[in-house]
């Protein structure tokens, strides 16, 4: 596993949860 | 067939991440919603509502519960199938739900929505909520630090991945839903077979056998050391 590997799946991560937030919010916009 | 595996993995890790932190927002915002016209509401049923829910209420809260356990079952099984185990940090989505729903108590409780002083039973739900996320929290932080920074870390066992005794406090401190992950039983070690007796012969034949195990590259110095030592005390143990 290289060094690359693992800042990318940070990155990737990170952004997953951000859109989760982003997406999550954008819902109870949507639906309230 | 290996790197499809991979990628449907990884691409299910991010779909699933995406859905658990989408499903921890609804919630906490559906609950925000709640709190903010005196913490409890109704809808449907043939009684007569004194306070109607807000819009959108039910969907958010039944949905984003339901989406809860699958994002957080999706990121934790596929993303133990990626290289480094990822597996784990699906774990942090306990503490992000009961320290976000937890604030939601605190702040209510300490102002309530429909005037009036602190509300102590809703502070005190705060604080549990809070226990309940950031005890495990503790344990989770320490897992991702070593998991980011395995040069940092003394144990190097296990560098790069989230350890095993580290994954099993986190694991084992949420009560009263346990949640273990999928990793632990892949991981978990063989239990070592106890030395039988042997003779002197025996013992000799055994270490001709471990060092061309060594010498073939099948056991790495350590391991042939460890071999070593296991049979060697077995004779110790007799004499």
């Amino acid at each position: 596993v290289s060094t690359l590997y693992r800042v990318t799946m940070l990155v990737v991560t990170l952004a997953a949860v951000a859109g989760g937030i982003g997406l999550g919010a954008w819902a109870h916009a949507v639906l309230s | 067939v290996d790197g499809q595996v991979r990628a449907a993995a990884f691409v299910l890790y991010v779909v699933g991440l995406v859905v658990l932190a989408a499903a921890t927002v609804a919630v906490y915002l559906a609950m925000r919603d709640v709190m903010a016209i005196g913490g409890s509401c109704a809808s449907g049923g043939p009684y007569e509502v004194a306070t109607p829910c807000p819009k959108g209420t039910g969907t958010l809260m039944v949905g984003g519960f339901f989406g809860w356990f699958v994002g957080a079952g999706l990121a934790a099984i596929a993303g133990s199938r990626l290289p480094g185990g990822y597996g784990s940090l699906a774990l942090l989505g306990w503490p992000a739900l009961f320290l976000s729903l937890g604030w939601n108590f605190l702040e209510f409780g300490f102002e309530p929505a429909n005037g009036g002083g602190t509300d102590g039973s809703l502070v005190f739900c705060g604080v549990l909520f809070f226990l309940m996320g950031g005890v495990p929290l503790l344990f989770g932080l320490k897992g991702l630090a070593r998991a980011l920074w395995p040069a940092a870390s003394p144990a190097t066992e296990e560098s790069g991945s989230w350890s095993l005794t580290d994954q099993i406090r986190m694991a084992t401190s949420l009560s009263p839903l346990r949640m273990v992950d999928v990793r632990l039983k892949a991981e978990r070690p063989a239990p070592e077979p106890a030395p039988e007796p042997a003779s002197g012969e025996d013992i000799a034949r055994e270490l001709e056998r471990l060092a061309d195990l060594h010498s073939r590259g099948a056991l790495d110095d350590d391991e042939f050391e460890r071999a070593k030592a296991i049979l060697l005390s077995g004779e110790e143990d007799r004499s």
